[in-house]
Order: structure tokens, then sequence, then C-alpha cells
């Protein structure tokens, strides 16, 4: 199961009440206010300051402040998330200080949502790595035409990867074996379905992740790039490298 | 009234997603509870993908992360249908995992359980799912929702890709895969190795069910068509019940050899044309109504033309192009209850660099011969540069909840009012002065994006859409109005009822109003008072409501006529009041004559919200065509109830008329179903005159050869349930898969002293008849059972009473059945022994039983002698049956029967206005007369002449005119058909 999406620092300010009004509360039903977001994609970051309802896994009271793990649930005026994953407690607030003097005092949490970020994009590019049959430091010198047809015959679909075929001078070969030259393929189409696959281009330098294509992609034992993560800019070697 | 609300959740405002490819679904039973997708992923990140879900009718929305899919990401293509008990059914192309089609259902589409998934098959691949849902109404599948997802499968052999997956108990369904859906293809034609991307459902209540696709053939060269199945795609073979009138194939091609691009690039504007648009839509008050419209290009031009067409013989032909739209994508079609269509698409106007997307709606009540159209957003076309494609979507979605229609479409969503000529209103922080958009903070700008618009059109508003609820359950569980109404027995539960007395009496702990069975009686021994509660679907001004009340004898197919002759009862409800219950009923009568079995109805209207003609004056629900004249309109309601008491001990003996309301010579078939209680198996329900049967939990009586106007009565003994109050079975008059009408009966277990006591009531009534009918010693009798019931009723004083007027038995049965001039149908003679009997026994419960038997054998006896005297109610189901008969091949060269006609319909249609009345019944009869005696000439038929001689010798009275008139068509009948 991958780790909850939304990880933020909160202080609970009232049980038993919900933000969302579809939400019925119950005794674990808390409303808490945002106070840092330590992981959320961006467009959930400026959350911080909003009232919002957390379903918790455990009870906890009023006044409460903690560092919650959570995943989504609804999303309207405000929002409803439920709670997986351990709860950390920021620690009582000394008398006297407020909410938000201690907030400020608080910038250690700067760090870990950082720190957070950078280790899921390691896992996760871990993960494409250890899946990888070959990993490359190359040079797009061509890219094949677009078929005019549809990849599979008989198969015409707004969802058709549009398997492309780029040749790929290999400069390094960080993991397996590779010839001089090799031929890659990559999803061409701008499909839903395919818009955030990785695009090749002419010149383009780049560490290359390499799998197995898909059978659907009509060629036997081709290399094809994939996931976003599959292609990684040239200088990001050491990285890669760093993670065998 | 026009509505647009851009759906995105005020907490999501920080997104810049291309929230593109909006569709729809909304809940039959409430049309407040909607839900709606589009390319748009859980806002934090995770594992599922949301819905779009509103509960207030589209006001606000929010999101629900139900949709499987995988981490960060929007799902693939989705499609949403409701079905029945707020079963949400969503197709999805899953991901990860490319062209693979999952079907999955939420009994909850608020709850944060994930759906479940019913199909998940990918093979070869499967391409845009399009999901439909409905409830069947009827029969021995009534509840089961019936699911139809449109996909254009790959694994199809022969390249015949064109599929419908189709649950026919969609709520049975159970994983896994794949649960109880059966991959139905649909295309019978050679392809050029598949078909296009669309294959789209649509489903009328009846059980047909549309699907429209391009079937592909060779090049760019492109067949629309229209298969169609008759019974939810249920039976062994699928979609063939249209077949095209060229090649003989299942499915009528509409038009064949259009150039349909596919071209998965940016070619329109920003957008792809991938042969996606395309759309069908059924008429819900006909499904032989339906409306196809598509998106081709035409030689000569560069974007899509779109073109609406629309057949009214069931897909068999189709007219000419009736809409023509060019430059234009993403067509979608839909018919509201009241038969108006709405048009909703996207087009690209205006040139580079100043391309706008106009998103239109169109609205006609004519076919397009006028329309009004609304410009629901104007957006610039070159902004906000594509994240991918589709950019707009390849398809848009239009609903029609009744009167008004809903749809969703997605567009650039800089705040500006200049771009939503209708108005506009935003969930997410907006500031429209200076056409920024801010994130959750408020602070933070954010970039313009393609977000999705929910808009609702009201064709009335809901303060002015006054309605008399079909069915009601508790106070938070009753019909909000919605047409047609989401509960198929909308007869035994309604907000229309009757009372002795002037006052509307409590509602009972289902907050359903307490019917009183009526009086009949000379006088005031015959007053009754109707009561009516009224609703409506919002407030915000005062409306005043005139109620208009009708009654027809009980059963089902008899014709209404007004309850009384009393002006119509006003009735004001306040601009904040959404509901007002009648406190003043409206007075009308049950002469001595009349039996007290009758359906009630009444019909509601105010100035801007009429009953949608036909009127039920002068006719039964259903007819002349299937129209579902109650259920369709929110105007109309009926009770078509009947409730007694039986003993622990005994039994209820009930009579319900079967009359053919219809112009054909016909069979009429009654499904039944038991809808509370398990009841016994000594139940048993048959036609009088034939056999009976065991009443099972469901089953079906059929009612052979009526001629129109013709009845027949069906007969019901119900025993009290062991340990339910109230046992209730439901007939419906069914026209195929229609129930077009129907009744209810009910037997209450009670205490021996309250059957008594209503037994006393039922038989006074009854003696009451056969006294205005002329019989002799009943005054007497009447007089006795008054006394009787004047005071506390016992099992002596009642076995006392009956034993003394079983006396009188003997000879009052045999008058009766010398009268009625049968033999005994009505078990006359066999009733008054069995309760003979029983009164030798001492046995309370069976004497009951069978003197409750024996007065409705008398009751029904009377109304079929009364039957034979005329019934004005049937007057323009004559005149309409007149018109059927002289329009044949045989009679309509007549030199008169043009005149004919016009009378007769002239009448019919200043009848249902009540220009004219039952009296000039016989003046209209005069003007017809020449063709009759022509008629009656031309066939040269002895009989016939013979009923025209009577038809103008009872020129001098309506009723008895009516049944001479009656006998000369059904002679006439049978000599032209």
């Amino acid at each position: 199961m991958p780790d909850p999406s939304f990880v933020f620092q909160g202080t609970v300010l009232a049980l038993g009440e919900s933000t969302v009004p579809i939400v019925e509360a119950d005794e674990l039903t808390a409303r808490v206010r945002v106070d840092r977001v330590i992981r959320a994609p961006g467009a959930m970051e400026s959350v911080v300051g909003r009232e919002i309802t957390i379903q918790l896994q455990a009870p906890a009271s009023v006044d409460t402040r903690a560092v919650f793990s959570a995943d989504g649930w609804i999303y309207g005026e405000s929002m409803a998330v439920v709670e997986r994953g351990a709860r950390a407690e920021v620690g009582e607030r000394p008398a006297g200080v407020t909410a938000e003097a201690a907030d400020t005092s608080m910038d250690e949490l700067e760090s870990p949502a950082a720190r957070d970020r950078a280790a899921a994009f390691r896992s996760e590019l871990g993960a494409r790595l250890a899946e990888a049959s070959r990993v490359v430091v190359g040079r797009v010198v061509a890219v094949g035409g677009l078929e005019a047809g549809p990849t599979t015959p008989g198969r015409l679909s707004e969802h058709d990867p549009n398997w492309t075929e780029a040749t790929v001078e290999v400069e390094e070969t960080v993991k397996g074996r590779a010839p001089r030259t090799i031929k890659v393929m990559f999803a061409g189409s701008q499909d839903v379905m395919w818009h955030d696959a990785p695009k090749l281009a002419v010149g383009q330098k780049a560490v290359m992740l390499l799998h197995r294509a898909p059978a659907a992609a009509g060629r036997r034992r081709a290399n094809a790039v994939l996931h976003s993560l599959d292609v990684q800019p040239a200088d990001a070697k050491d990285v890669v490298t760093g993670l065998m | 009234m026009t509505h647009v609300v851009n759906i995105i959740p005020n907490i999501f405002s920080g997104e810049t997603n291309q929230d593109s490819e909006p569709n729809l679904a909304i809940d039959p039973a409430d049309p407040r509870r909607i839900a709606a997708s589009a390319f748009t992923p859980d806002p934090l990140g995770g594992a599922n993908a949301p819905v779009f879900v509103s509960v207030d009718g589209g006001l606000t929305w929010s999101l629900n992360n139900i949709v499987p899919s995988t981490a960060g990401n929007a799902t693939g293509d989705i499609t949403l249908g409701f079905g029945h008990g707020g079963r949400l059914y969503a197709g999805i192309l899953r991901r990860p995992g490319g062209l693979r089609l999952n079907i999955l259902r939420t009994t909850n589409f608020t709850s944060p359980t994930v759906m479940d998934v019913l199909v998940d098959r990918t093979g070869s691949g499967v391409d845009q799912p399009y999901v439909e849902a409905a409830r069947v109404f009827r029969g021995s599948a009534a509840g089961r929702d019936r699911v139809y997802v449109g996909n254009n499968d790959f694994n199809a052999a022969s390249g015949r890709t064109a599929t419908v997956d189709v649950s026919l108990d969609g709520a049975a369904a159970t994983p896994p895969s794949p649960a109880n859906f059966n991959a139905r293809r649909i295309e019978p034609r050679a392809t050029n190795g598949q078909d296009l991307p669309p294959i789209r459902p649509a489903v009328h209540i009846d059980g047909t069910i549309y699907a429209a696709y391009f079937g592909w053939r060779t090049g760019a060269l492109t067949d629309v068509v229209v298969a169609r199945d008759d019974n939810w795609a249920a039976g062994a073979t699928q979609f063939t019940n249209l077949t095209d009138s060229g090649d003989g194939l299942a499915g009528q091609r509409v038009v064949t050899g259009v150039n349909v691009p596919f071209e998965n690039f940016q070619t329109m504007g920003m957008e792809r044309l991938v042969a996606s648009d395309l759309s069908v839509g059924v008429d819900p008050r006909d499904s032989s109504r339906v409306w196809v419209a598509w998106g081709d290009r035409p030689g000569g031009t560069t974007n899509l033309t779109l073109h609406v067409r629309r057949s009214t013989d069931r897909g068999q032909t189709w007219s000419a192009d009736l809409r023509t739209i060019p430059n234009a994508k993403a067509p979608a079609i839909c018919v509201n209850s009241r038969g108006r269509v709405g048009f909703l698409y996207q087009q690209l106007t205006g040139a580079v660099p100043n391309q706008r997307w106009v998103t239109r709606i169109e609205r006609t009540g004519d076919d397009f011969a006028t329309f009004g159209a609304d410009v629901l957003a104007t957006v610039p076309a070159n902004a906000p540069a594509p994240t991918f494609l589709p950019y707009l979507g390849d398809y848009v979605d239009l609903k029609s909840p009744g009167k008004d229609f809903c749809g969703i479409f997605s567009a650039n969503n800089t705040p500006n009012n200049a771009n939503f000529p209708t108005g506009i209103q935003y969930q997410r922080n907006a500031n429209f002065a200076t056409q920024t958009l801010f994130a959750a903070d408020g602070i933070t700008p954010v970039n313009v994006s393609i977000d999705p618009f929910f808009f609702l059109l009201t064709e009335l508003a809901p303060d002015a859409d006054v309605y008399v609820a079909d069915w009601t359950d508790s106070a938070a569980s009753f019909d909000r109005g919605v047409e047609p109404s989401s509960e198929p027995v909308f007869y035994n539960r309604s907000d229309v009822w009757t009372r002795i007395s002037n006052a509307p009496g409590a509602f009972d702990a289902n907050n359903r109003p307490v019917n009183e069975p009526p009086v009949n009686g000379p006088g005031v021994a015959g007053r009754n008072f109707a009561f009516a509660r009224i609703r409506r679907r919002g407030t915000g001004s005062a409306v005043v409501a005139t109620t208009h009340f009708l009654v027809s004898p009980f059963g089902t197919g008899s014709n209404y006529e007004d309850a009384g002759t009393m002006p119509d009862i006003t009735v004001t409800m306040g601009a904040a009041v959404a509901e007002v219950t009648m406190a003043s009923g409206y007075r009308w009568q049950l002469g001595p004559t009349s039996s007290t079995h009758v359906c009630l109805a009444v019909e509601v209207t105010t100035p801007q919200d009429p009953i949608v003609a036909p009127s039920l004056l002068g006719r039964a629900p259903g007819w002349p065509t299937t129209d579902l004249l109650v259920i369709n309109d929110n105007n109309k309601a009926q009770r078509n109830m009947a409730v007694g008491p039986a003993g622990k001990g005994g039994f209820m003996t009930m009579h319900a008329l079967i009359h053919n309301a219809a112009l054909v010579r016909r069979d009429i078939v009654l499904n039944w179903e038991r809808t509370r209680g398990e009841g016994r198996r000594d139940d048993r329900v048959g036609i009088i005159g034939g056999r009976s049967q065991i009443l099972r939990p469901s089953g079906t009586i059929v009612v052979r050869d009526l001629l129109p106007g013709e009845h027949r009565w069906l007969r019901l003994t119900l025993h009290p349930g062991e340990d339910e109050p109230e046992t209730e079975v439901a007939f419906a008059e069914m026209v195929g898969n229609v129930a077009v009408n129907g009744f209810a009966v009910a037997v209450r277990a009670a205490p021996t002293e309250e059957v008594s006591a209503y037994l006393l009531d039922r038989m006074i009534s009854v003696y009451t008849r056969l006294e205005a009918f002329g019989f002799r010693r009943t005054e007497e009798s009447v007089e006795r059972a008054r006394k009787v019931r004047e005071r506390k009723v016992t099992d002596d004083t009642y076995l006392a009473f009956a034993a003394g007027v079983a006396e009188s038995h003997d000879e009052l049965v045999r008058e009766l059945g010398s009268r009625v001039g049968r033999r005994d149908q009505f078990g006359l003679a066999a009733a008054h022994r069995l309760m003979r009997g029983a009164l030798d026994s001492r046995a309370v419960d069976q004497v009951q039983s069978h003197h409750g038997a024996l007065l409705e054998a008398i009751d029904s006896a009377l109304t079929s002698l009364d039957t034979l005297s005329g019934v004005p109610a049937d007057i323009c189901q004559n005149l309409r049956w007149q018109v059927e008969l002289f329009r044949l091949e045989k009679l309509n060269q007549l030199p008169s029967v043009d005149r004919l006609l016009r009378e007769s319909l002239a009448f019919v249609s200043q009848f249902e206005t009540r220009d004219v009345t039952v009296k000039d019944y016989p003046r209209a009869m005069q003007s017809v007369l020449d063709g009759l005696r022509e008629a009656a000439d031309a066939l040269d038929d002895r009989t016939l002449m013979s009923r025209f001689e009577s038809v103008a010798a009872d020129l001098d009275d309506p009723k008895s005119l009516q049944r001479s008139h009656w006998e000369y068509l059904a002679r006439l009948s049978t000599l032209v058909s």
C-alpha cells in the first residue's frame, strides 16, 4: 500500500464535528486546522490555515497538535481526510504562547517536509531502477516517424500509445549491457492515458531506465521508456547510480 | 432559469488540471443527487480517482475518491449512470492498464468506500465505456437495475467491435468479473477491421434499448447505425429488433458512407477529432420517438459538422437533418418529460488567433422548426495550452430529469463574466473583477486551466412546478415531483384521497393520507369530500393552484369523469410554502345507483404549470396511446386502491373492473405482485366467469378478447397474513413491458367487530344501490343495518342481523340474476349458500367472509346492469373508436366521412377543455348520423342498420345513446376489421 498522500501538522479544534456537510460526524471525527503541509501535491499546499475534517483512527483530544498522515476522501468547501499511519504529537504548547507563535517557532518541520518529498522521489525511482533491464546514459540521434495507422492493426483507439522509435547512442551503461547504439520505444501519444509517459527528442541527452516494451508495441524484445521517471536528466546520473 | 456552476471544489482552488471529458448521472428517484466525472485526479495524489458529487441538485459540488486508479492520476475514460436505490455505476478505463475496461458500482456515492469492480476486461483492449442504467418497473424483474455499457471491444470476432455490456440485475452483480455482465455484440456487418469508438446506449423504461454506433466500413467512410432491443436486451438474441430496411441486418443505418475523421492530434483548435461525436436520446413519453446526433466532415470542410435527425417509428425511418451545425463537436441530445428536445454542443467560432469555444444548448418543442438557444460559455480557444488530448473532451453530457435539462461541459476557466452569458458561479476562489483565480489560501494566484461546468436549465422554475405526489413512504421519503415517477406502483399511496366529512384527516405514521371508503346515496347520504396534498419543487413566490377531481370505477382502464359539478377548488401556496394540504375538501356526490368502489384522480394546475394534455377526463391512463398520463405528469395523481378488513380466520373478496380503454380489440394482460405481506396459499385470483388460480407472489392473468369499451370483472380473495397487519397485491395493466395503469387491493387483519361494522356500511351502500335499481325489500334491510350500526357492533348482534337479511337473499339473488340476464356469473347463489352455511355454524369469520363476497357480487352485478344502459364516461372513447373505424379503407370514401371525422374529433377535443359536456353528445351524434347511415347502407348489414336506428332513436338521452352507439360500433368493427 502506498504511503498516505497527505501529511500535515494540525491542531484539533473540536471532536464530533465535520466541516463537510455530507460527512456525518461521530466520536472519531475531528475538526482540525491545517497548520503546516508536509506532504501534498502542489495544488493542495495552500490549504494551510483552513479547517478540515479528519476521520481519526484513534481518539484524540481537543487542542492536540500533531503530525497527521491521511488519505483524501471528500473535497468541497472544506475537505475530509481519513487518517492512516502513525500520528506524531508535536508537543505541548508552553503556557502563554499562542498557537501561531508556537508554529513560527517550529521551523524544524520545514526540512522534514523537504526530506519527505526527496525520500518519496528516491523510493519511486529506486523501484523503477530495480525493475529496469538496462540503464544507460545516451543521446537521441533519431526519432522514427509516427506511424500512420494504429500501432496494433485492427485497434484504432484514441488511447493508442502511438509507439515511436528513437535511436540512442549509448555513452555509458549504468546497468546491464548495451551496444553502442540502441533503439528505444516510447509512447508518442499526447492522449490522456500517455501524456505523462516520457517523450524523446533528437539531441536529448538523458539517463534512460529501459524496460521491456509491451507486446502491443509490436517490437519483440525492444527497449522502452514507459514511466515519467524512466527518463532522467543526464546530470542525475549520480543520483541514479547512488540508488543502485 | 439557467444556472451554470464551475464544479471544482473550493478546497481544490489551487489546481490547474485539464479536467476535460465530463459526464453526468442523475439519481432518477431524487434529482438532487448528481454525480459527475472528468479527467480529474485525487487532489491529494492518492491511488483512487474521484467523482464529483452533489446532493443539492448541482448547486454545490464535492469530490469523492471512490474510483480505483493509480496514485496521482485521474482514471482513464469514465462515464456514470444511476440505477435504483442510489446505486451508481461507472464504466472506466482502469489505470494502470491501457484499454482495460472496468465496470464499477457503489451503493452510496458519498461514502468513502471504493467502488466494487464488477467487470475487469482487457484482452485485446476495450475502449470508451459509456454507461446508462434504469430500473425495471413491473413484472418478475421489477426493481432490478438494468445496466448497459456501450464500448468498443477489440476482443470481438471479425472486427465487429461495437458492443454493449449488459447486466439484467446490476444490484446482484457480484465480483469476480464478469459478475453477471454479458458482452453483447451488436455489429452484424463487415467492418474496416473494427467499429469506431462510440457506442451509445439510450434506455426507455418500457424496456426499449437503443444503441447508436459508427459502423466503420472502409477508409474514412462510416455508417451511423441505430440498433434496438425491445425487451431490455434480455432475450436469446439482443439488439436485433430493428432491422435495416436495405440489407435486412440488425440495426438501421441512419446514414451511410459519411466521412468521420479520426485525427488523434490537434486538428480543431487545440482539440482532436477521434470519431467520438455521437449521441442518441429517446423520448421518455414514447419509446418510438428517438433522436440521434453525430459529427462528420462533409467534403470541402475542415472541421466537424453536426447533424440531428429524428425517428418516430422506433428507428426504422429517419428525418432529414433537422439541425446542421458547422465547426462543432461533442453533440449530446436528450428529450424531457414534455417531449422537448435539448441539444448541447461545442462550436469553434471566429478566426485564429481569436477563435473561441462556444458551448451552446438549443431547445425545441417542434422538431427544430423553432428553437431557443443559450450560450452557456464562450471562451478563448487558444488558452490554456493543452496538457494532453482530449483538450475539452471527446464528449459532453446532457440529461433531463423530468422537465429540466442538466448538462456538463469543460471549458477554459478564466473568471470572466463575459465568458458565461447566462451567468456563472464558481466554487473555487476567483476574482471576476481582475479575472484571476486564487488557490485555497485566497492569496496565491493560479493559472487558467480547463474545468468542468455543470448547468441546470429549468423549463419551469421549481417554485412554479406544482405536483401531487404519486407515493409517500415517510416524511423524508416521498415523490419529489420527478417525471416519470420513480416508483412502479403509483396508485396505492398517492396524495389524493377522499373522506366522508369535510376534513382531510390526520396523516398516518408513514405520512400518508388516510382514505375513507366513500358513501353513496341520495343527497347528504352520498356526499363525499376529495382532498389533495399539493407540493412544489421549490419555494420563492406564491402560487395559486387549481385542483380538479375525477372518478372512475375501481379497477383498470375505465375512463375518468368529473367527480362532481361544483367549481374546482383553488389552493394558495405562500411564498415560503412548499406543501399544502387542502383544508376543505371538494364536495362530490355518489348517487344511489353508484358503486362506492371507485378510483379517484386529481389534476392540479396553475397558469404557469398546466397539466400535460390530454386530461384524464374521458380517458384512462395509457390510452389511446401508451402515454403514461399519470406517472409522466407530476400534475396528475390517482388512487386506485381498495382496502378492507377481514377477521383472522376469514378472507376478503374484492372485484375490480377491467375495461378495455384501447381502440382495438385486444387481450388485457395483468401482472400482479404482492407488495406487502406474504399472503397465503388459499388466496385466489380469477376472471369472473372463468377459472381462478392461486395468487402466488407474482403472476400474470390475461383477460381475453375485449372490444374497445368492453369490460370483465376480476375477483380476488385475500386472507390476512399471519403476522403482517396488512397484505397488499398490486395489479398492473401491461402493454408490452409498460405498466400503463393498475390498481391495488389490500386486506387488513382486524377484530371481528370492526369487520362487522365494515360489512354493515358496505351493505348499506350496496342495498342503497339495489333500492335505486328498483329491487324490492331492500329499504327495510338498509334501515336495520343503520340501526345496528348506530350501536357498538358485537359478534352476536352482527350474526343476528346477518341471519335476518339472509332470509331475504333468496328472492333478491333470483331477481338480480334475471335482471343481469346471464347465467349467475357473479356467483350470487353460491355466495348466498355459503353464507347461510356459515350462519348455521355461527363461525363469525366465515359468515363475514361469505357475506362480503355476496355483497361484492351484488355490487358488481349492479354495475354491469348499469353499464347495459350506458356509460357516459365512455362517450369520448366511442368517438375516438368511431374515428379509427371510419379511417379504414372500407369506409373512408363515404360521402359524409370527412364531416364525421371532423365532428367526432372536435367533440373529443372540446370535451377535454370542457367546452362541451355529456349533454352535448346527442347534438354531436346528430351531426354524424349521415355517416353512420352511409356505413350501414354500404356494408348492407341488417344488424348494423338496426343498431343505427337505435342510435337515431336514443338521441334524447346521452346515457342510452352511449350504449346504442357502442353497439353500433361493435357491429361495425366486426364488419370492417
